[in-house]
């Protein structure tokens, strides 16, 4: 008797992804510098006071 | 010309991952004179010591050195698929990360108006997955001059102002958001 194969989930989308990046993807790859620090909020958060009320606003939400 | 969106993370490109956390990924998108192109998707993996649960998301083709092009203009022959396939890349690295949010720029303001439209034609689709905010950044109003708006900004003095991205919300398209988060939503 032949089944169709079900539709995946995307649950089970995520969970193969990620078992499979577990076996093939590298260890201590390292971001590029634009990507570190290219984030345009990352440049304008200068001080500790300005992101504990970025992070409180945002979490209020 | 009008790009409309419909994602579906039941229809993306094959997600190769390039690394065991899930931060960096490629695909092959298809373009619209029928060769393909590899996309690099990347999370960063040094958080801000100021803010360390929100990491940068950038996407594009890579350049010579391996480097994502995050400028490039690219004509996708399947729009939904490749948006599809990114933002499935950053649900997957959540799904991870449950705590983190992910942020993208928009190179410029018309690229991030070309998101805020794929975002509200699919705010119900996203919304099962993620909430989605838009930041917009306040300067400080200095006290030099004679009056109020002499010299009035201090560039140094900038506060992001984070709000829920709402269904239908209607922006002025010249003064889109300066940046989008999502983090991950959470059922209880």
């Amino acid at each position: 008797m032949y089944l169709y194969p079900m539709k995946k989930t995307v649950e089970e989308r995520i969970r193969e992804f990620t078992s499979r990046a577990k076996k093939e993807g590298r260890k201590d790859v390292k971001s590029s510098n634009a990507i570190r620090n290219g984030s345009s909020l990352h440049k304008i958060i200068k001080t500790k006071e300005q992101a504990a009320t970025f992070m409180r606003l945002l979490k209020s939400l | 010309m009008a790009i409309a969106v419909k994602l579906d993370f039941d229809d993306v490109y094959d997600i190769k991952p390039l690394s065991e956390d899930l931060r960096i990924s490629t695909f092959e998108t298809e373009l619209s004179d029928g060769s393909t192109l590899p996309l690099l998707v990347e999370i960063s993996n040094d958080p801000h010591e100021l803010l360390p649960e929100v990491f940068n998301l950038a996407f594009g083709p890579p350049t010579n050195k391996g480097e994502i092009d995050d400028k490039a203009e690219i004509t996708h022959k399947n729009y939904s698929r490749t948006f599809s396939s990114i933002l499935l890349s950053g649900l997957i690295y959540l799904n991870s990360n449950t705590a983190h949010y992910l942020g993208i720029d928009g190179s410029n303001n018309a690229r991030a108006y070309l998101y805020y439209r794929f975002l509200q034609q699919n705010y119900d689709y996203l919304d099962r997955y993620f909430n989605v905010y838009g930041l917009k950044y306040y300067v400080r109003i200095s006290r030099f001059g004679k009056h109020q708006y002499d010299n009035p900004f201090d560039f140094n003095d900038i506060y992001p102002f984070p709000e829920k991205i709402k269904k239908a919300m209607q922006l002025n398209p010249d003064f889109m958001y300066n940046y989008f988060i999502f983090n991950r939503k959470h059922l209880n």
